[in-house]
């Protein structure tokens, strides 16, 4: 019996989270289809003059992706928690996978400074960051799960503060100066 | 570094963000102690947060990651096919895709495969825009634009892709080429040319291309050059009215085009037009010759700020062999803003090739004048620098020269100072006096001076003031010019209805015939006395001839090949003509040998030069020109090629004369004076509306605020004022609420003004909003505006109205054809989008269209066909109702006709009817018509005497009209009522120098609004300031 992709990606999430790490790259294309579809709403949305909001857009992806009737864990700020995390690799993975297929197999690696281009946005290359906060997760362990939450895993503020139980405040701040460094990390290449 | 050390530095940080920035250093002195480590990394912070934008990992992984995947396409392979192609060899890759060599396999054929990113075809709708316009570019069928053989799109493994398939060029691309530095200049302008050559055609057709730069332009190697790519910008585009667009194209990049070659307006992310591709072309053109962008930046950002705010470098300052004319030509071409910018795709060919065979010629022509003529030094390029590339003059005299040497000009050292001699009577009308010369003892000036459409020859005396008009003889005399002892003055006379050249005393008496003229005479220049005899020089069909007072005998001087007005004049020496050239629309001041061969372009640049006239070394010029806004006076010395502006004011001075000593030039000022005026029709009460100084025209009032639109245009350039708002029969200030504006019209809702605005020979509809004064244009395409008379001031046509529901707007649209061929059209525009849709026209005999007049309800548009031909029955005019998508003529009529407006039932058309012979100012009979819109039957409500036919206004309750007529030298408002037939006076002060234009009327139909205005001829003397 074939599976729908929504108890798909369900299973293999929660098939990694037991410590499969072959689920991961079955993943990988099934996140796939689901950003090829953010990426048309993405070009439709940047035409009519306005991006989605990211948190929309990354709630909206989760919805899609996840069969919420077989999710087993308690709550939704801990399936966030650990969503994020793996949503993280997902998206290296698939950052890589892009960047060898790009032509002649370059990687072409943003550098902040180089990143002013007409029709790019400073975006900062995920390969890059997801090593910078490799670095911070070394130093900083709760400023670099703040990033994590925020960046990878597309959660608000106030939902990083439920899931961490800390205080929106000290959210706030410490996504502030975990920011700066990874800036400061990025633009010393 | 530490774990620890790490939370103490953003521990610190993130307090240290909290304070004030101010304070923060005596703070982090204070936390940190003498650990200067410490603070220094807090501090490497805090400089980090400060370059750190805000924007900086706003966007998820999510977001970054679906758009790169959109961004990326997955390059084909040689071998692969996409429907009938397959794919040979990468050819190139672009932003707008990636090019390939491939055969197409149904027709056996090379092709150019170009595959559209899949970022930019999500849009379907966009992606048909980008295809109509591709398409239409191709159709033209041009030599200069490659030929686009299919769209389509297939199935491929990573989606559904698009592709163009054109026409294979064997060549290179203008960037390739460019890869070995700049191109000669006759290559250059070569290339350039035949990119304009496909723009004028494209933008003929409507069509403009928007992404013009090196990589869109192919070589072949026969030397065609092909332009790529037509409108395949539109796939990128993104309209942005708003200022924030600026903001959003720098911020989030979505700024289309390639920085370096967009225009300003692209780079605002405003609306773009045929003026964008010319810009762009003109950075092409610079690129090419001087072998670099004339907008530099390091980064895409620093370019768009360079293309918004950076001042040219002209191109000859890094180029000093191109000409005067190429280098003010691109110069023109890259204007900020568009309203300066050159405009004309369609005369840009031609004014591309006249500079490459000028350029050629020069370099052939060159060697062979040099022994006559001393080439510029790079010293006078320098020194005419003051004026910008305005004037700049090439190559003297030698004969100046050495005439020259150790002495400095006075005329050029001098301050001048303006006085006033006299105010002339109260004349209509401009140019009254003309053709003023000082006697050669100074005391005296002599003129012409029209009156009533009469010449006649006045002389005034400077001293006095004292004025005769001598020769007082039937016929009429012109253009008096002084014999060289100042006891006669010549002039051309039509005495006894024969036209001859006469000479009479200055004092009075009999004159006498000097020379039957057996040709037409149209100016005396100057009588000169050479030790040989007597010579006058005169004008004839604008070339120059001498007429010898020894033999009779009459020798040409000048001949040209085109007609245009040359404004000769002799210096005093007899030995050389200044005179004034038109070319590619400028007109410049020339000065050639009377006994040589040698002639030498004096003046350059953009501008408008008229008047030369000589000084009493025969060695210094002055002149007038257009060179920014107003026409000033200048003095140029052509022995060191030195120019001086000496009038700097608004008036306008038109210099006619030097003073034989040389201390003063003798001038002509048109004044003129319109101020708007209201008559209350029930009281007769006369009020001032408006009486700023200057012309007050064209108003307008809306529908229900009582709000008064009008334009204050400058005398000479009725076409471009200011548009003022401003509470009528109140004394409220007037608005200014945008310039460039001429004939506004409030939409019937009351919110927004549509107005004609020129630009460069074509005037376009825009629209505004008076309380934010946001502004739209709305006809891409020129609207035909028939003109206007100047005494009184009235359009001659109706060039474009609002529909009743404030929507639309129909007007005359002028279409340029291929071939140069202007055509008209009747358009109805969507206000709100700028959309145009055609009248299908059923017409066989293309006309001069005017007058596009709503229904009341809106559903019936009724407009004029003029006919013009050599054919019997021929002029006609035709009127044409356009009901039900159907058009049809209703009634047609010999003489010219003027449409005022429906009956409020749509039943019937008012007309007016009168025979105008060429002069539309001039009071006539007119008849006032109701035309039944079924059958086409007239009825004439009445007949009015000495009316303008121009005058005529309707009233807002479609009941009464409002006309002016001229009774016994002065004009008198009147209103007709329409059902009656009967007329009746509006009693209000007129002089015979008053007179009544632009009618309207308030909604309420009690108060008629107009411009009431005043106009004389004023000489002037321009003075040495001693």
């Amino acid at each position: 019996m074939p599976t729908q992709p929504k108890q798909e990606v369900t299973q293999l999430l929660q098939a990694w989270h037991a410590g499969d790490h072959e689920a991961l790259n079955q993943l990988v294309p099934l996140v796939e289809s689901e950003l090829r579809r953010l990426a048309r709403i993405h070009m439709r949305g940047e035409r009519q003059g306005h991006t989605l909001q990211t948190s929309a857009l990354v709630n909206e992806a989760y919805l899609q992706l996840i069969d919420w009737q077989e999710v087993a864990w308690q709550n939704r700020a801990q399936f966030f928690a650990i969503a994020s995390s793996m949503m993280r690799r997902v998206l290296v993975a698939h950052a890589r996978q892009r960047n060898s297929q790009r032509r002649g197999g370059n990687c072409i690696r943003l550098s902040l400074s180089a990143a002013e281009n007409v029709s790019d946005q400073t975006d900062p290359d995920v390969l890059a960051l997801d090593e910078a906060l490799a670095e911070l997760e070394k130093l900083d362990a709760q400023r670099s799960r703040i990033v994590e939450l925020k960046f990878f895993g597309g959660l608000e503020m106030k939902e990083i503060s439920e899931v961490m139980s800390i205080p929106l405040r000290t959210v706030y701040r410490e996504w502030e100066s975990a920011r700066t460094w990874l800036f400061m990390q990025l633009s010393q290449e | 570094m530490s774990s620890e050390r790490h939370q103490q530095v953003m521990e610190l940080f993130d307090e240290a963000l909290e304070r004030p920035f101010a304070e923060r250093s005596a703070w982090l002195d204070q936390r940190c102690q003498a650990n200067g480590e410490l603070r220094q990394a807090v501090e490497k912070m805090l400089v980090a947060h400060e370059k750190c934008t805000p924007a900086f990992l706003e966007a998820s992984a999510w977001e970054i990651e679906a758009r790169q995947l959109a961004a990326a396409d997955q390059p084909l392979q040689p071998g692969e096919t996409l429907a009938q192609f397959t794919v040979l060899s990468p050819l190139g890759a672009g932003a707008m895709g990636d090019v390939y060599l491939a055969r197409d396999t149904r027709l056996d054929r090379k092709v150019a495969l170009k595959v559209l990113p899949t970022r930019f075809t999500w849009d379907a709708s966009r992606l048909r825009r980008f295809e109509r316009e591709a398409r239409s570019a191709s159709a033209l069928n041009h030599q200069n634009i490659i030929t686009i053989y299919d769209f389509g799109q297939a199935e491929t493994d990573s989606g559904t892709r698009h592709f163009i398939a054109a026409e294979y060029v064997e060549g290179i691309t203008l960037r390739t080429r460019l890869q070995d530095g700049a191109l000669p200049i006759a290559e250059a302008l070569d290339i350039a040319q035949q990119i304009a050559a496909a723009l004028e055609a494209a933008h003929a057709a409507g069509i403009i291309h928007r992404d013009i730069k090196p990589e869109n332009v192919m070589l072949r190697p026969d030397g065609v050059v092909k332009v790529l790519d037509f409108g395949i910008a539109k796939l990128t585009e993104t309209k942005e009215p708003d200022a924030a667009a600026l903001h959003r194209s720098t911020e989030q990049g979505t700024v289309i085009g390639t920085p370096g070659y967009m225009s300003p307006e692209q780079v605002r992310g405003q609306d773009v037009d045929t003026r964008t591709d010319i810009f762009s072309l003109g950075v092409v053109l610079y690129e090419m010759i001087a072998g670099q962008l004339p907008f530099r930046g390091a980064t895409h950002a620093d370019v768009m700020v360079a293309l918004l705010e950076r001042k040219l470098t002209p191109l000859g300052v890094l180029v000093p062999t191109v000409s005067s004319a190429l280098d003010s030509l691109v110069t023109q071409m890259l204007k900020k803003e568009r309203q300066e910018r050159y405009a004309a795709s369609s005369e840009l060919p031609d004014t591309l090739k006249q500079c490459r065979l000028a350029d050629s010629t020069r370099l052939r022509f060159w060697p062979k004048i040099k022994a006559r003529f001393n080439p510029p030094s790079a010293k006078y390029i320098r020194a005419a620098a003051w004026l910008g590339a305005a004037i700049a003059l090439t190559v003297i005299f030698l004969y100046w020269k050495n005439r020259s040497q150790g002495t400095l000009n006075q005329y050029l050292q001098s301050e001048w100072r303006q006085t006033s001699l006299q105010f002339s009577e109260k004349i209509g009308g401009a140019s009254a006096i003309s053709r003023i010369h000082f006697s050669p003892d100074g005391r005296l000036i002599v003129y012409s001076f029209l009156n009533d459409n009469v010449s006649d020859i006045w002389i005034k005396e400077i001293a006095t003031g004292k004025t005769k008009k001598i020769f007082d003889q039937a016929g009429e005399s012109f253009h008096p010019i002084w014999s060289p002892d100042g006891m006669n003055v010549a002039y051309a006379s039509t005495k006894a209805g024969k036209l001859g050249i006469w000479a009479a005393l200055a004092t009075g008496g009999e004159p006498k015939l000097l020379w039957p003229v057996n040709q037409k005479v149209d100016l005396l220049v100057r009588w000169i006395k050479y030790e040989t005899g007597g010579k006058i020089y005169f004008e004839s069909s604008y070339n120059l001839y001498a007429l010898d007072l020894n033999n009779g005998k009459v020798q040409p001087i000048k001949l040209f090949d085109k007609p245009s007005s040359h404004e000769f004049s002799i210096s005093p020496d007899g030995e050389w003509c200044a005179y004034v050239e038109s070319l590619q629309g400028q007109r410049h001041v020339w000065v050639s040998s009377l006994t040589k061969e040698a002639t030498q372009q004096i003046t350059f640049g953009e501008g408008s030069d008229a008047s030369p006239i000589w000084f009493p070394d025969s060695k210094t010029l002055a002149f007038s020109s257009v060179r920014s806004n107003l026409r000033q006076t200048y003095v140029v010395e052509l022995t060191t090629h030195r120019i001086k502006q000496i009038t700097f004011g608004n008036d306008e001075f038109t210099p006619a004369a030097v003073k034989p000593d040389g201390s003063a030039i003798v001038g002509t000022l048109d004044r003129q004076f319109a101020n708007l005026y209201s008559a209350n029709l029930i009281t007769g009460l006369e009020e001032e509306q408006s009486s700023d100084f200057g012309l007050q025209l064209f108003p307008d009032l809306a529908p229900e605020s009582g709000q008064i639109a009008y334009c204050t245009p400058l005398p000479i350039r009725i076409s471009s004022g200011d548009l003022f708002v401003k509470t009528a029969l109140s004394a409220a200030r007037p608005v200014k609420i945008t310039s460039a504006a001429l004939n506004p019209k409030w939409a019937p809702n009351g919110k927004e003004i549509a107005f004609l605005r020129a630009t460069k020979g074509k005037y376009q509809i825009w629209k505004i909003n008076p309380a934010t004064q946001q502004e739209q244009m709305l006809s891409e395409e020129g609207v035909q505006l028939r003109g206007w008379t100047q005494v009184p001031y009235n359009l001659v046509a109706s060039a474009y109205n609002w529909s009743p529901n404030s929507q639309q707007i129909a007007y005359v649209g002028l279409v340029e054809e291929k071939n140069g061929f202007k055509q008209e059209r009747i358009n109805i525009i969507e206000s709100s989008d700028g959309q145009s849709r055609i009248i299908p026209s059923m017409r066989a005999m293309p006309g001069s269209l005017s007058c596009p007049t709503w229904s009341p309800n809106g559903a019936i548009l009724a407009y004029l066909n003029s006919v013009k031909s050599g054919q019997p029955n021929f002029p006609l005019t035709e009127v044409i109702i356009y009901e039900d998508e159907n058009e049809r003529v209703i009634y047609q009529d010999k003489l010219e006709l003027r449409i005022l407006g429906w009956d409020s039932k749509a039943e019937s058309l008012y007309l007016v009817r009168g025979s105008v012979n060429g002069r539309y100012n001039a009071p006539q009979p007119v008849q006032l018509l109701r035309l039944a819109r079924t059958t086409g039957e007239s009825y004439t409500i009445a007949t009015l005497p000495n009316t303008y036919l121009l005058s005529l206004s309707l009233a807002k309750n479609r009941l009464h009209t409002a006309y002016v007529t001229r009774d016994e030298g002065h004009d008198q408002l009147r209103v007709v009522d329409l059902r009656t037939g009967r007329s009746r006076v509006i009693p209000t002060a007129s002089d015979p120098g008053s007179y009544y234009s632009s009618l309207t009327w308030a909604p309420k139909g009690n108060q008629l609004f107009y411009s009431k205005q005043r106009s004389w001829v004023e000489i002037n003397l321009l003075e040495i300031n001693r």
